[in-house]
């Protein structure tokens, strides 16, 4: 046990102090990125909600199904009182997804809600606060945007009657964006981990069309059970 | 560097990750607790209030693909006496469990599908998908926790309203909780199949420890 706190400590001093090299240069590929893009029509495939389940719901520690034991639906339905949901529940569900790019930061739009992804590196301020959008900081590896976001603060990825817990200090989710060549098609791969929760990371790949939609804001009102 | 990253990220989530499959679970003292007959908690022999639910909720999920299986269905009939393993969720019936350590045999509708407990247990390269499936398990706490894929596409209840299930992408897990006087069983199914329902189907059946069965016959394969 000394050796495995041992062990964490030293890596997590080390992912501290190397943090800050992953800064890069904008590459193009960040500016053609910036575009709202959407699911692509299901034609009979799977919906996003179900290939979650797939994923997840074999893999709850104890400490999870307890949570599910204890969820109130009443209590906790985010979308029905209009709650922000955790960045972490947006791949779970077949929503457009928007990038405007400003070179250092990214800005993710999803669920009527802003997530910035800071690409020089940047570490969250001393005065920043644990929430559900996390703290997201992103890097090119290759032509691959990998996006990784802490900080969560405690929440779930699916709702309903059989919700899916995330969230915590030790919760993390991994986004990989990868562009096709024709830079009209968005391939990406989620990686959820959350040791308190699953007793391995949930993955799962989504598939994105660039659309040129036009969009717009819908008012969230309030349900009472 | 990014490599290095990644390197660092792995070593972190091995060490923190106590239940990942380098850690072997150990042997549960439930488990062989759970050894024994089990008959379907419900004196009045009727559908259940659950099993209702479970099969409104599952005709009102139905995708297009569900219902062209439902015509087909009808037209061919039964042509098998074997039901596969998720029928379980459809028709709660008696079953035993067999715990042989490593294992655990489950057996109900005259058949066995034997549950390997080392939880990410691939099958083996000549395994075919059939109505068993592939099941491996683990505990959650006191909950045994069983995954099944590799389905081949049958039908959870036949009949007049059969509801298919099965097919590569379909998953059944199915948790085992124990009463504290260890005489009733509950087992929560939740069958995912994107192929031909919306959302995933849930039911709940409850059981009682029993000093025999009725067993079905051996069930006979076309």
């Amino acid at each position: 046990m000394i050796f495995k706190r041992f062990v964490i400590l030293l890596l997590t001093f080390l992912l501290g102090t190397v943090g800050s090299v992953f800064a890069q240069e904008p590459r193009q590929l960040q500016a053609a990125l910036e575009s709202l893009w959407e699911p692509p029509p299901r034609n009979g495939r799977a919906s996003s909600e179900n290939m979650l389940d797939i994923a997840a719901d074999a893999l709850l520690t104890a400490e999870a199904e307890d949570f599910r034991r204890r969820w109130a639906i009443e209590e906790n339905d985010n979308t029905a009182t209009c709650q922000r949901r955790s960045a972490a529940a947006h791949f779970g569900f077949g929503y457009t997804l928007e990038f405007l790019d400003t070179q250092e930061i990214l800005y993710l739009v999803g669920f009527e809600q802003v997530r910035r992804v800071y690409m020089d590196g940047r570490d969250p301020p001393n005065n920043f606060w644990p929430n559900k959008l996390g703290w997201s900081k992103g890097h090119w590896d290759g032509n691959t945007l990998v996006v990784r976001t802490n900080d969560f603060t405690q929440g779930t990825i699916d709702t309903g009657n059989r919700p899916l817990p995330f969230g915590g200090p030790d919760a993390e989710m991994i986004e990989r964006y990868t562009l096709s060549d024709d830079l009209n098609t968005l391939s990406l791969h989620v990686t959820r981990i959350d040791a308190k929760y699953y007793i391995a990371p949930i993955e799962m790949h989504h598939t994105f069309i660039r659309s040129n939609r036009t969009i717009f804001a819908i008012d969230c009102v309030p349900s009472i059970y | 560097m990014i490599s290095k990253w990644s390197l660092l990220s792995s070593l972190v989530f091995l060490v923190n990750w106590e239940s990942s499959s380098v850690f072997a679970q150990e042997a549960h003292p439930l488990q062989s607790v759970l050894q024994g007959l089990w008959v379907e908690d419900n004196v009045s022999g009727t559908e259940t209030l659950e099993q209702r639910r479970f099969i409104s909720v599952a005709e009102s999920n139905l995708r297009d693909p569900g219902e062209v299986f439902r015509a087909s269905y009808q037209a061919n009939a039964d042509t098998s006496s074997c039901l596969m393993a998720g029928a379980l969720a459809g028709e709660a019936a008696d079953f035993e469990i067999l715990d042989q350590g490593e294992t655990i045999d489950l057996s109900a509708f005259g058949r066995t599908r034997r549950v390997y407990m080392d939880f990410w247990l691939e099958p083996p390269q000549t395994f075919e998908p059939n109505g068993l499936g592939w099941s491996t398990a683990r505990w959650a706490g006191d909950m045994l926790v069983i995954r099944t894929t590799h389905f081949l596409e049958g039908a959870i209840k036949s009949g007049e309203r059969p509801l298919p299930f099965g097919g590569p992408i379909a998953q059944m897990v199915e948790r085992y909780t124990l009463s504290e006087d260890h005489n009733h069983l509950t087992v929560d199914i939740n069958l995912i199949d994107p192929e031909y329902y919306t959302f995933s189907l849930n039911v709940l059946h409850s059981y009682v420890r029993a000093d025999d069965i009725d067993r079905d016959t051996t069930c006979v394969l076309n």
